[in-house]
């Protein structure tokens, strides 16, 4: 293919109105930055899960006890 | 011969190494022998409370019992910047929810999470009953059952050999009269225990016995009226216990009260006034940047952070939460620098990878991104984590145009994590480039129900609906747009554009 | 004050001088429902009841029959029927409210009704004023009234004898009345299908049409052109003729307007209120003035008022009277437009500047570009594998909460209520295919039975109609009072298939009904 020679130049006008067609596109939500948590969030979180597993293992041993 | 170590003291040793388990047995032992050593018996209980202890400055969660019976709040709708209570109601020139998104609470997301900022206020007695409950964002009754929940899970095993002290046997008369013994019984009642009730009985009668002189005694009974809901007898106490010492401590608990109470501007200038006895303070000054934040007010946040920084620079908060906002005021590659100064302070988790992750892709340091999230993906600790990072991985597939690893990425965040709004409603989005508007739409519905405080489904919603031709869908779709995000431009034309079809014959 | 009380709602009210007698006291005609009513010095004066309409004939005769006896009401139920449907007549009123009677009312009605004639009445629409024989102010005006049958009746002023009948092509709703009756005069009327229609003296139809991009909401003259205020927030000005001059955009919906001419200073203009609490003020196309009112305004009048000629008086749509003097050294001068680009064209945006670290940044990217790329690339590949991976692991056991299967794309999301013990699950199952509806589904859940209690751990889903969210309750009762939750395993299930179609994990609220006592 023959390499042909844009003869069209863009114009960037000083003056005069911009005109600009605006079509509405679906968004994306934002990527999210996860945020860091606090020593005593994770002391607590941490604590509640021990907690949470020692009240079900001892729930288990009273169930077997009874049986 | 073996020499052996005297009990007491090697118990003493374990316990200042935090071998809390260790101390507490070889107490337990020597309480064995001679029930009446009382050395022995005051160690165990600060053992005991060590164990549970967390830093009560800290903990704070309102139910949903308190913020809809709030007996404090004097006008229904509270001037402008006035109030913790209005998302938004004073816009600092902070970023808009177009670029930075937005927690429950119609706040914009922060680069930090304390136990009071988990979970959103909602708006009302309905919407905080409606709002879907799952283990993580549900919000308790009354902050009296929501720290029983979190933190009396402790006190509720049963220890085989009973309860180490029979609160109800105590005779509180008596230890209220030893100064020695009556401080440490008062942190593991209270802590360990947490039996409020019998912590304020006893404190109550020890600063009858310190003639109401001793601060420490004062700003326990704050400490208790705080956790019964008195905040105006908190108040009264805490004040009192400054007029006889100035503690930096009781400035952050008075602080909270003033806070609870709505009063933001006040608990603003009690922290400039504990500034004056104690300049560059690092908690005080925190305290001002994160009730900056709430008020939505960033940029005088991050003000505060960065004197915080320069005070004590490896603040973990101040970094985090300086970063976050110049990654959303559209500099990555700063934000970078402080999520690595993080990195080099040996912080070590999935969000640090995480953050990393996305500042480096947007700082075009494409060479790290997916690496960061790799490691991410490695260190995760539950589905919601994983959830997220899958969320972001997706967002680096959108933007190198892979939308096959995009749309698998949507999808496994909604797979560990089924109520991921962000995920339904950009994976709608790839369903309608595909052109099946039915999954489309049904995705943007579920994104819509899940988070009614996000603008994007509604507004993508809206376009949909005008695009398929379902104008009065759309209208109503807008109008909630709108609700939530009222300064969105394009939101405001779609509007327009509608309300001009509706007038046309 | 004296009040008189009218047996139906007012769809207007003129002033006009009805006879020649001095003192030159005026008389006030409210239309309302078929009639006008008269008053003079504040005393009903007469009643004019528009003349009723054809009745069809065919109808006159079925209902002459049933008052012979001839035929019962079941008869007269089918006959009139096949009239409504052929008939170019509509039926009556009382024809019409027996059609839609109970079989058993008919027989009431019609022993009730039979002996009266049958009559077709219409109601007035709108009612104007047109100068008899002169322009005088004071001059004897003939009532003018639209009619919902779309005609148009020009009424003589002592007589009230129909002197003139004019008809439209639909029924009008607002009008505005120009010149003399005995010399010649033009009706622009503003009617229920969008368009305008001016009629003139010695012609029944109307003689120019105007066809609106959306509904007439205000009709105002102004000297020999037509302004109409649009529904779509616009302004816009007509010749006589039905030229259209130009168009003005408004800020807010229009609420009402009116005429403001004041002959001593040369003023013909219009008054516009906006349902942004604004009242505007054009001279054609231009924007001479605004007021800010307290409240939304719902009617405006000006003109003179005791001895004060020009004021303005507007009444508010919470019910509240407005009233504005015009200052004597008021100045009626356009504002200028401003011509070129619009002042957002030169406003510059709050770009962050890019940061040092930025440029920096930069550097190491133009220096080893290849070696990033390279980087990338590779992690890219080892992610795309990662995430397939995960993504067919998810896909195998179903985890997702839509499913993939092109024969039953569904989608699922639980929500959870309640405080506990007692918490309520639903789960909104959705269809989304095009059209094709999916049936034979059940939903079963996995939990640890020893925490929880379900009243239906099995449940059938009826058939699922494409787009329709359905909602499936269940309810769950914790058992546990020590404060520990776990997940609860949500699948549906398809007949005669053991794997499940998609399944959602609900991670259960800590239960805290037990806790608050």
């Amino acid at each position: 293919m023959p390499e042909v020679k844009s003869i069209f130049r863009e114009v960037l006008p000083k003056q005069g109105q911009l005109s600009m067609e605006d079509v509405p596109t679906m968004v994306l939500c934002k990527p999210k930055l996860l945020p860091l948590k606090s020593v005593t969030l994770e002391k607590l979180e941490k604590m509640q899960m021990e907690a949470q597993k020692a009240v079900k293992l001892q729930e288990l041993a009273m169930k077997e006890q009874n049986q | 011969m073996e020499v052996t170590m005297d009990p007491l003291f090697l118990a003493w040793s374990y316990f200042r190494r935090r071998k809390l388990q260790q101390c507490s047995d070889i107490c337990t032992t020597i309480l064995q022998d001679n029930s009446y050593d009382q050395a022995a018996w005051s160690l165990k209980t600060r053992a005991l409370t060590e164990m549970v202890y967390i830093d009560e400055v800290e903990v704070d969660q309102e139910g949903i019992a308190e913020m809809m019976l709030d007996e404090s709040s004097i006008a229904q709708v509270a001037r402008p910047g006035t109030s913790l209570r209005l998302p938004g109601t004073s816009h600092g020139g902070g970023p808009t929810p177009a670029i930075r998104p937005l927690t429950q609470s119609g706040r914009p997301i922060t680069g930090f999470v304390r136990p009071s900022t988990q979970s959103g206020r909602p708006g009302t007695m309905e919407q905080a009953i409606k709002t879907p409950r799952t283990a993580s964002t549900a919000r308790p009754v009354t902050s009296a059952s929501g720290r029983f929940i979190r933190l009396g899970t402790a006190s509720m095993l049963t220890n085989p050999e009973g309860p180490f002290i029979n609160l109800s046997r105590l005779n509180m008369a008596k230890y209220s009269q030893k100064p020695n013994l009556s401080r440490t019984l008062f942190e593991y009642i209270f802590h360990h225990e947490n039996d409020v009730n019998n912590a304020l009985d006893l404190a109550a009668q020890a600063t009858e016995h310190a003639q109401f002189k001793d601060w420490w005694w004062k700003v326990q009974l704050g400490k208790c009226y705080y956790r019964l809901g008195l905040y105006r007898e908190s108040e009264k106490q805490f004040r009192s216990a400054l007029n006889h010492q100035e503690v930096v401590d009781t400035y952050l608990y008075l602080a909270k009260v003033y806070q609870r109470l709505d009063q933001p501007i006040t608990a603003l200038s009690l922290f400039k006034q504990g500034l004056d006895h104690f300049p560059g303070e690092v908690t005080l000054l925190t305290g001002i940047a994160r009730i900056h934040e709430e008020m939505n007010n960033i940029p005088s946040a991050t003000e505060y952070y960065k004197d915080v920084l320069k005070q004590d620079n490896t603040h973990v908060e101040a970094i985090a939460c300086i970063g976050s906002n110049h990654f959303y005021t559209d500099q990555p590659e700063i934000a970078l620098r402080f999520y690595r100064r993080l990195l080099q302070m040996g912080v070590y988790n999935c969000q640090l990878y995480n953050n990393l992750g996305l500042c480096c892709f947007y700082a075009q340091q494409y060479d790290m991104t997916l690496s960061s999230f790799e490691r991410a993906l490695a260190l995760v600790a539950n589905d919601e984590e994983q959830a997220d990072v899958w969320y972001n991985v997706g967002h680096v597939a959108v933007g190198i145009a892979d939308l096959t690893l995009a749309y698998q990425c949507f999808k496994l965040a909604l797979a560990f994590n089924n109520d991921h709004a962000e995920a339904y409603n950009n994976l709608a989005v790839l369903e309608l480039r595909k052109g099946r508007i039915e999954q489309s739409k049904a995705f943007l519905q579920t994104a819509e129900s899940l988070a009614p405080h996000m603008y994007e489904p509604h507004y993508n919603l809206s376009i949909l609906s005008e695009k398929i031709g379902d104008l009065q869908s759309s209208y109503t779709a807008a109008l909630k747009s709108e609700d939530s995000f009222p300064e969105h431009v394009d939101t405001q034309q779609l509007l327009k554009q509608l309300r001009e079809h509706f007038s046309v014959l | 004050m004296s009040e008189s009380s009218l047996l139906d709602l007012p769809s207007g009210l003129v002033a006009f001088f009805m006879d020649l007698h001095e003192p030159r006291i005026p008389a006030v005609a409210v239309a309302s429902g078929p009639c006008v009513y008269v008053y003079k010095n504040l005393r009903p004066y007469f009643k004019f009841t528009l003349p009723g309409l054809r009745v069809n004939t065919l109808e006159q005769d079925v209902w002459r029959q049933v008052r012979e006896g001839q035929i019962d009401p079941l008869t007269l139920k089918e006959m009139l029927e096949s009239v409504r449907k052929t008939a170019d007549v509509p039926l009556s009123v009382r024809s019409l409210r027996f059609l839609s009677l109970d079989p058993d009312d008919m027989d009431d009605f019609v022993q009730l009704h039979k002996q009266q004639p049958i009559r077709r009445q219409t109601v007035i629409t709108c009612i104007g004023t047109l100068k008899k024989s002169t322009a005088d102010e004071d001059g004897v005006s003939c009532l003018v009234i639209g009619t919902e049958s779309c005609d148009v009746f020009v009424l003589d002023p002592e007589a009230f004898i129909i002197l003139s009948t004019m008809s439209l092509p639909a029924p009008p709703t607002m009008m505005d009345v120009t010149g003399q009756f005995d010399v010649e005069f033009r009706i622009t009327v503003a009617c229920r299908n969008g368009n305008i229609y001016i009629l003139r003296r010695e012609s029944e139809k109307p003689k120019y049409c105007i066809e609106l991009s959306s509904h007439p909401v205000g009709l105002v003259r102004v000297g020999k052109n037509v302004v109409v205020g649009c529904a779509d927030e616009s302004l816009q000005g007509f010749t006589q003729k039905g030229k259209k001059l130009w168009t003005v955009l408004l800020p807010a919906p229009i609420t009402t307007m009116a005429s403001m001419e004041l002959p001593t200073r040369g003023l013909q203009a219009v008054l516009v209120g906006l349902a942004n609490c604004e009242v505007q003020l054009y001279r054609d196309k231009s924007l001479l003035s605004s007021i800010k009112t307290p409240e939304v305004v719902s009617s405006i009048c000006f003109g003179r008022y005791g001895r004060e000629d020009g004021t303005l008086i507007m009444t508010t749509k919470d019910g509240g009277l407005i009233v504005n003097i015009l200052k004597r050294t008021a100045s009626f001068e356009d504002r200028a437009a401003a011509a070129g680009p619009p002042l957002a064209q030169s406003v510059r945006l709050n770009v962050p500047k890019k940061t040092k670290l930025y440029v920096d940044q930069t550097l190491r990217e133009r220096e080893s570009g290849a070696a990033m790329h390279r980087a990338f690339q590779m992690d890219l590949s080892r992610l795309r594998l990662a995430a397939a991976g995960a993504y067919v692991k998810a896909l195998e056991s179903s985890l997702t909460p839509m499913s993939c299967r092109l024969s039953e794309p569904l989608k699922m999301n639980a929500v959870v209520q309640g405080l506990g013990p007692a918490f309520k699950l639903t789960l909104n199952v959705q269809n989304t295919a095009a059209c094709r509806p999916v049936a034979n589904l059940a939903v079963s859940f996995l939990y640890d039975e020893s925490l929880y209690r379900m009243r239906t751990p099995y449940m059938r889903i009826p058939l699922l109609v494409p787009g329709v969210v359905y909602p499936v309750e269940t309810f769950v009762e914790c058992s546990s009072d020590k404060g520990i939750s776990d997940i609860i395993k949500v699948f549906v299930l398809q007949e005669g298939s053991s794997a499940p179609l998609l399944s959602a994990h609900i991670n259960m609220p800590v239960s805290e009904g037990l806790t608050i006592n």
